[in-house]
């Protein structure tokens, strides 16, 4: 097994971070919302398509209205990003395109990925037609309440990690 | 004695721990968790796994991590932890905030929550309006064609019969109009997007305006229609027109409505008048069928019906609007109703008395174009064929144009480059190139001659920022479908005797 990657889970508050890492780490859910602290740390191992495994650290940090006011070293020493936008609220990526640009400038070998969860919330084709027509380019819609896509969408960065 | 209090305090606070470059624990003071010396660190927990990158920094480094969530063993907390290289090895120091970021915690929890709520009432709100504007737009696109092509159809060779029919049309088309209007309205008020306009008014005027259309629809009924005016009000004041037309169109609509039997009266007094500021009162009395007494409380509320809609129709909107427009305008109001007998609404509103009371020259209604012999090129840009239609019809029966039809904005373009128009009529929304895009195009061109052709927007888009969006991206001016095609022909000609002259 190749060494640990670090992932961390980016975005506003309220978006559902902690949400989808313990849809992902122990298939749960709970429609309480409970603020972040600084950071949860969790690790899962990830069989990739080629049957290697890759260990994946996966650190929660609080909300943040922006990527720029999170604590640098949360952020230091990450394999990959997850920003999760909250699909309900257009707050939590209306800047989205900039935030990303910030992450591509300041960490260029780390794996993005764009995030827009609580799908059960919105009609899909609805919000697929409102960030098309922001301009906001995002990788995958999830829910963390039904588990759609969350699998997937992680162990897509592992595998994008892995290559 | 410090030593003690070292130990109560600080002791029990910080964790120093010393492990190899590869992870394994060679020291540890074990004052908040029980590290076991050659084991691994990385079996504690995954944290420190993920901070390896950190071991093999420049010796003499150290770097801070605050707020951290750990659980090791049976002990959880939010710590802060230092690592310092060595040369050899890594020294972790690890000090409990746990009580500290638990204060912070509760803060920011109550915090995020009302933010997240507000932010999600927000776009609740937005989703709103812009379904009814999508809705609006939706139902006054086809109303625009029922009610256009009536009024077209009024002026062909009609039997008595036929045309009572088509004044029904008409007439039904005009009552879906004021209920359109109803829903966005109450909408833009509870958005508090709704603003009063003051500006100087003809107040006889007004009030002459709806004599005319209350004789008319008390005659109707059989029932009379009495108005008492005070002299003494100035015949033009300073106020929003507009929106007291609407409070006493809805009451006295509603009087008529609920009664059958005697009268509908109209009492205006002039309450009080200090400087230039004016108290009137509104008073409007009917005979009908009255409200309970229960029930007078929540006839302000909106989608409130005291009585059977099925009979009476509505969308129960109307006084919810009356209320919020008299707030609105700083006023007070009053109902006193009596079941079988009849109701009086009662409010009073301030104007300010205009310094300019000379008379208005009455506006000529300038139908003709001052073609001199010459008839208009006018160029029509609409997608819907109805509208198409129904615009050729109303500039053709007029005589003074000579009209071309086009579906989009590039089709706009491709014309104005073949032909010379003297007018645009423009919808806004259309395929391919939308009546905004095409604007801004026409606006930027390097052909003065094109720079200049006046544009009026055609729009089933009636939301408040509508026209100014118009008006500022260079279009000269903006009518609401379904519109008036008098007042169509007026404002074209404006722009067309102007270009002539």
């Amino acid at each position: 097994m190749s060494s640990p990657k670090k992932i961390v889970l980016l975005g506003h508050f309220g978006v559902g971070k902690t949400s989808l890492m313990k849809r992902f780490i122990d298939d749960t859910f709970s429609e309480d919302y409970k603020v972040t602290l600084g950071v949860q740390i969790q690790k899962k191992v990830v069989e990739l398509k080629s049957t290697k495994k890759i260990s994946l650290i996966i650190w929660d940090v609080e909300g943040n209205t922006s990527v720029k006011n999170t604590r640098l070293s949360y952020l230091l020493g990450s394999n990959g990003f997850i920003y999760v936008f909250d699909a309900t609220r257009i707050d939590t990526f209306i800047d989205i395109n900039e935030e990303i640009e910030f992450l591509n400038e300041n960490y260029p070998k780390a794996k993005i990925k764009v995030i827009g969860n609580k799908l059960d919330l919105v009609s899909k084709q609805s919000l697929i037609d409102i960030l098309a027509l922001k301009e906001i380019k995002f990788d995958c819609l999830t829910s963390a309440k039904t588990g759609e896509n969350v699998k997937e969408m992680f162990q897509d960065l592992a595998q994008d990690l892995q290559s | 004695m410090i030593d003690k209090l070292r130990q109560q305090y600080i002791k029990d606070k910080i964790q120093l721990i010393e492990i190899s470059k590869d992870g394994v624990i060679l020291d540890s003071d074990n004052n908040l968790f029980k590290l076991t010396k050659g084991k691994t660190i990385f079996d504690v927990h995954p944290f420190f796994e993920s901070i390896q990158y950190h071991f093999h920094e420049k010796s003499g480094s150290e770097f801070t991590i605050s707020c951290i969530n750990l659980e090791i063993g049976n002990v959880t907390g939010i710590f802060d932890l230092t690592i310092h290289v060595q040369k050899d090895s890594v020294i972790f120091s690890i000090v409990d905030f746990t009580a500290h970021y638990k204060i912070s915690n509760t803060l920011s929890q109550e915090k995020n929550e009302s933010l997240i709520q507000s932010q999600i009432l927000k776009e609740r709100e937005e989703f709103k309006n812009k379904f009814l504007a999508n809705t609006s737009h939706e139902l006054r696109t086809p109303l625009s064609s029922i009610m256009g092509f009536s009024t077209i159809l009024q002026r062909s060779n009609l039997n008595e019969t036929q045309l009572h029919y088509l004044d029904i049309i008409k007439q039904s088309g005009e009552h879906l109009r004021n209920l359109i209007d109803d829903i966005l309205d109450i909408s833009k008020i509870e958005m508090g997007r709704l603003k009063i306009q003051y500006n100087r008014f003809d107040f006889f005027k007004v009030l002459d305006l709806l004599e005319d259309t209350y004789t008319l629809k008390t005659k109707t009924k059989n029932i009379e229609f009495l108005t008492k005016i005070d002299k003494n009000i100035p015949k033009y004041l300073v106020g929003d027109k507009i929106r007291l037309t609407q409070i006493l169109t809805n009451l006295l609509d509603n009087a008529v409505k609920f009664t059958d039997n005697g009268s509908v009266n109209l009492i205006i007094r002039l309450l009080e008048r200090k400087s230039k500021f004016l108290k009137i009162e509104f008073e409007i009395q009917d005979t009908g069928i009255g409200i309970q007494e229960d029930k007078i409380e929540s006839i302000f509320e909106s989608f409130t019906q005291t009585h059977d809609a099925n009979i009476y129709g509505g969308t129960g909107l109307g006084l919810s609007i009356v209320k919020s427009l008299i707030n609105l305008m700083n006023g007070s109001f009053t109902v006193k109703s009596k079941e079988e007998e009849g109701t009086t609404f009662k409010f009073i509103l301030g104007f300010e008395f205009s310094g300019n009371q000379k008379e208005d020259t009455p506006l000529e209604l300038n139908l003709k174009a001052n073609t001199e012999g010459n008839k208009f090129n006018v160029l029509i840009a609409d997608d819907l064929e109805s509208n198409q239609l129904l615009l050729m019809k109303i500039l053709a029966d007029y005589g003074d144009y000579y009209v071309d039809i086009v579906s989009n904005g590039d089709q706009v373009i491709e014309r104005l480059h073949q032909n010379p128009y003297d007018l645009i009529l423009m919808d806004l929304k259309m395929p391919k190139m939308d009546g905004y895009e095409t604007t801004r195009f026409i606006r930027q061109s390097e052909i003065e001659e094109l720079r200049n052709i006046p544009i009026i927007a055609l729009t089933a888009n009636v939301s408040p920022l509508e026209k100014e969006v118009c008006l500022g991206i260079g279009m000269n001016d903006y009518i609401a479908k379904p519109f008036n095609e008098k007042e169509l022909i007026k404002k074209m000609n404006i722009l067309l005797n102007k270009k002539t002259n």
